[in-house]
């Protein structure tokens, strides 16, 4: 039973280190780690991370540890925000938590720091425009219609569609796809659409093991 | 010291006098005083709007010397030329003096600042009057005058209605004949925009045309409101509004909202393109 745990480990207040402090205690730590489990013979491999609370790494791990926590729906909206990504022409397609700001899925492993962060700002610049412009008896900023453009003038665009439950798309794209617009708010839709039958089957299924 | 915008120069009054210095009676250029005593945060908020600082970069800029110019060029038919005035006593006593022609002709629009937490109110008003009557009305009576009470976040929430109204009105009164507008602003918050933004939408030539065109715009497309901003300042320019809303300050929350967001976009070096 315990193999079903998630492990993490956070190196934390890394703020304070330099980049080669951070490397040697990235290193030391999962050396010594690892060593001890495995005399232990635990046979955990926890994942370790360096996070601060002054930057955006406290919300990249936290994103990497909820994505352990859905590793069959992971793959699937994987295999869905790749088959929306390649008929548009996109460049990165990511799918986030409002609230938390942290992706739940995204079309590649990694994500880089930069790309993250533009994405973060993005987020919160929706958030707080769409905060003014809300009806004030509405209970939430956004709905099923949410959809925001921002052009960048390096010829790139960032989009946002809100899709169900608290889940935002983010998709940078080059500014020629605009061209078919249409066609990215039909595959959109349809992404909605996979979106939704996925996890309400996944509602339905008995899940006890699950936190 | 960091750059600012466009050309920022140094300009010692002697050579403004023998260069016989910037005609701004032209219609396209409009001259703007920014005055005010040392440390009210003149120099705080000309960086802020017109050069990209965020609020906390403004700690690293040191004392105006004399005088200092910028040209702003705003919507291609217009330039600012900025003159920020440095408010260190020794400045101020030769800008009521032997430069009191060169500064005060041809103004189109005088901002003073008043830092809400001076230790010497008397002397703030002392010096403001000594704008009004030896300057402006000499020189310049058709000014736009603009009385900022800077640096609110500083008092108590409760306090900042009545603390601004009792300015206001004391101001009103010194300045008489003249009509002025004051608001109350801080770089914290939105404030800043709303202040500044009120006073460029004055000074552009054509708004009536821009808010036509606008409310045709927003017309067509059947929009609740539609804002016409200016890029690089983020300034509220025009508005047309179609629906009601409840809030009226809304404008300057999504001026500071956009501009902290291009900033951010600039950090990762993308700008950001206004459609």
């Amino acid at each position: 039973m315990l193999q079903n745990i998630v492990v993490s480990v956070f190196i934390h207040k890394v703020d304070g280190l330099s980049e080669d402090q951070r490397a040697d205690a990235l290193r030391d730590i999962n050396f010594r780690v690892t060593e001890e489990l495995s005399e232990a013979e635990i046979g955990i491999i926890p994942k370790i991370q360096l996070t601060s609370v002054y930057d955006y790494s406290i919300f990249e791990a936290l994103s990497i540890v909820g994505q352990k926590l859905i590793p069959e729906l992971l793959s699937t909206f994987e295999w869905l925000l790749n088959a929306l990504k390649n008929p548009c022409g996109m460049d990165r397609v990511m799918l986030f938590d409002v609230a938390t700001k942290c992706y739940i899925a995204t079309d590649t492993e990694t994500v880089p720091t930069n790309i993250y962060e533009m994405c973060c700002d993005m987020l919160d610049l929706v958030a707080d425009v769409s905060n003014i412009y809300t009806n004030p008896e509405a209970v939430y900023y956004y709905d099923s219609k949410s959809f925001s453009l921002v052009h960048l003038d390096n010829g790139t665009v960032i989009l946002t569609k809100y899709i169900c439950n608290n889940l935002i798309l983010v998709c940078l794209l080059p500014e020629s796809c605009l061209n078919d617009l249409g066609l990215i708010e039909h595959n959109i839709g349809k992404f909605s659409q996979g979106m939704d039958d996925v996890l309400t089957a996944n509602n339905k299924r008995k899940a006890p093991n699950y936190l | 010291a960091l750059d600012l915008l466009n050309v920022n120069k140094l300009i010692e009054v002697r050579k403004m006098k023998r260069r016989g210095y910037h005609n701004s009676s032209r219609s396209a250029h409009k001259k703007v005083l920014l005055m005010g005593r040392s440390e009210a945060g003149k120099t705080s908020m000309r960086s802020i709007i017109f050069a990209n600082y965020i609020a906390r970069d403004t700690r690293r800029l040191g004392a105006t010397m004399d005088v200092e110019q910028s040209n702003v060029r705003f919507l291609n038919n217009l330039v600012l030329n900025l003159w920020d005035c440095g408010g260190q006593d020794a400045f101020m006593e030769t800008f009521f003096t032997s430069q009191r022609d060169v500064l005060f002709s041809n103004v189109a629009v005088l901002i003073f600042v008043f830092d809400v937490q001076s230790s010497d109110v008397q002397k703030d008003i002392d010096k403001y009057q000594s704008c009004i009557e030896t300057g402006i009305m000499k020189y310049s009576p058709d000014a736009m005058i603009f009385c900022l009470v800077h640096k609110m976040d500083l008092i108590p929430k409760a306090q900042r209605d009545m603390l601004f109204q009792r300015r206001k009105e004391e101001l009103e009164h010194l300045s008489k004949p003249l009509k002025i507008s004051c608001y109350a602003t801080s770089i914290w918050d939105e404030t800043l925009y709303n202040a500044w933004s009120k006073i460029m939408s004055l000074l552009i030539p054509n708004v009536g045309q821009l808010k036509d065109k606008l409310q045709k715009f927003a017309d067509h497309i059947n929009a609740d409101e539609v804002l016409l901003f200016e890029k690089a300042t983020f300034l509220v320019v025009a508005h047309h509004m179609r629906r009601e809303h409840s809030d009226p300050h809304r404008f300057e929350k999504i001026s500071n909202i956009i501009k902290q967001f291009k900033l951010s976009c600039n950090k990762m070096q993308k700008l950001l393109q206004i459609y």
